[in-house]
């Protein structure tokens, strides 16, 4: 026979879950039959085993569940954003022939009647994901107020206004924190709500920073989303 | 005979209708993100939990994994099933968290644990409608069955855990663990005789402490 108890033993762990050939398994069952110390070892492998088969769950708690709802609904809106963006990015490209080089280098600001003093063409757009929540060792430099404005038309194309340009108590207004990167370092929520075109905003722009002495700084700025599409406005 | 029992119920539900999950959350679909936390937030963390033997460290890893998953859907390429994949996720967290903390923590662990099952103990408590006494007694078993997992080889608990808490087959199993079918059948078959031997000595002593060797494979 050759088949001692080390043989069956090897087998146990294995005929409990069903894992051995008919065959196999009746020469299990046989020798069990005649061997007692194997059958005790199955026993008592059987009963460890049903024993943690049969340990309560460890219910999930329910903190735990919100905090991944929070998690599933940030990761999904960077995702929506991230499409959204690539969408936006193609529209541009078809709209206004913006050059890739000019794209990434630093704008230099027209300083034109102390209207638009810093600013916020869209520039670098390198989808980099890159939000900081929290606000570390700078600390804003002198800023109470935006310094302009960006709107979106409803043909995508961000377009610099002055401060004092008209906003329609339709529109969604966003006031952002940039940091001297030219990053979207906080928000607020001036008026109406936070759309997905906002957020897309607020996760993925690359603004060109407000200039303090030459240096970039912190600055501020609004972006306003217009609260219904527009079509006369585009061309 | 009963010992012959197959698992049968506990494979294949939902694997079918894998892609279409993984399409609907690639696309952002807000379901579909629902879905994939209503399937396997439980599963992920009662794994998590086994792993470990702490909830503190499984609320941790879990996060961890959701946040994987949700980030690298998109470079799933289906070749395991999604099942098998986040669990993959899950016991490799589970593993840095276990290596991260026994460097930095050591044995305040043990007190975390035993003060959070206390407390979870006492919400399962109160609205069981069964007797204070016989929770009591399925309680100590629990504890006993519990403290002797944490006492083997993590190598061999994983193998055991994914077979007897989680309910995968050997294939999958073998896929969650990158090993070998016959190394997946050997780790179980020594995660059990650990488990056994366990038990048989905690019956003899009642706080027994030692430790078991820890030889892998
Ligand atoms: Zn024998």
């Amino acid at each position: 026979m050759g088949m001692g108890c080390e043989y069956f033993e090897e087998r146990l762990s294995s005929h409990l879950d069903g894992m051995l050939s008919a065959r196999e398994g009746k020469d299990v069952m046989d020798h069990m039959d005649v061997c007692d110390a194997c059958e005790a070892r199955w026993v008592s492998l059987r009963d460890a085993r049903a024993q943690l088969r049969r340990l309560e769950r460890p219910l999930i708690p329910s903190v735990l569940v919100v905090q991944l709802r929070v998690l599933a609904s940030h990761e999904r809106a960077r995702r929506l954003a991230r499409a959204s963006f690539s969408a936006r990015l193609r529209n541009w490209k078809d709209a206004i022939r913006l050059n890739f080089e000019n794209l990434m280098r630093p704008v230099a600001l027209p300083i034109a009647g102390g209207v638009l003093s810093a600013l916020l063409l869209f520039s670098a757009l390198v989808p980099t994901l890159v939000f900081r929540h929290q606000i570390t060792n700078d600390p804003p430099i002198s800023f109470s107020a935006p310094e302009g404005i960006v709107r979106y038309w409803s043909n995508d194309i961000p377009r610099l206004e002055p401060l004092d340009a008209v906003v329609s108590s339709d529109d969604n207004v966003v006031e952002l924190t940039i940091d001297d990167e030219g990053r979207v370092a906080d928000y607020a929520v001036r008026q109406g709500q936070l759309t997905p075109d906002g957020v897309s905003i607020i996760l993925l722009s690359r603004f060109t920073p407000a200039m303090f002495f030459g240096k970039p700084t912190w600055g501020k700025t609004l972006v306003v989303l217009p609260g219904h599409p527009r079509r006369s406005a585009r061309g | 005979m009963a010992t012959l029992r197959l698992d049968l119920n506990a494979e294949g539900c939902g694997d079918g209708n894998d892609h279409l999950l993984i399409e609907a959350l690639r696309s952002g679909s807000e379901t579909a993100y629902e879905q994939l936390l209503a399937r396997f937030q439980q599963p992920v963390y009662t794994l998590a939990v086994r792993l470990l033997n702490n909830q503190a460290e499984a609320y941790d890893v879990v996060q961890e994994v959701f946040l994987k998953v949700f980030r690298n859907i998109e470079y799933f390429r289906g070749e395991s099933s999604l099942k098998t994949w986040i669990y993959r996720i899950t016991v490799n967290e589970a593993h840095n968290a276990r290596r991260w903390f026994s460097r930095h923590r050591g044995r305040e662990v043990e007190l975390d644990f035993e003060t959070q099952e206390n407390r979870n103990w006492r919400e399962t408590l109160a609205d069981s409608g069964r007797s204070p006494f016989d929770v009591a007694l399925d309680r100590e078993q629990a504890g006993i069955i519990e403290s002797a997992l944490a006492r083997i080889n993590p190598v061999f608990r994983e193998a055991v855990v994914l077979r007897d808490i989680t309910d995968l087959s050997y294939e999958d199993i073998a896929v969650v663990l990158g090993v070998s079918l016959g190394t997946v059948k050997s780790r179980i078959l020594r995660g059990r005789e650990a488990l056994r031997e366990q038990l048989a000595e905690g019956l003899q002593a009642k706080h027994p402490l030692r430790l078991v060797p820890s030889t892998a494979e």
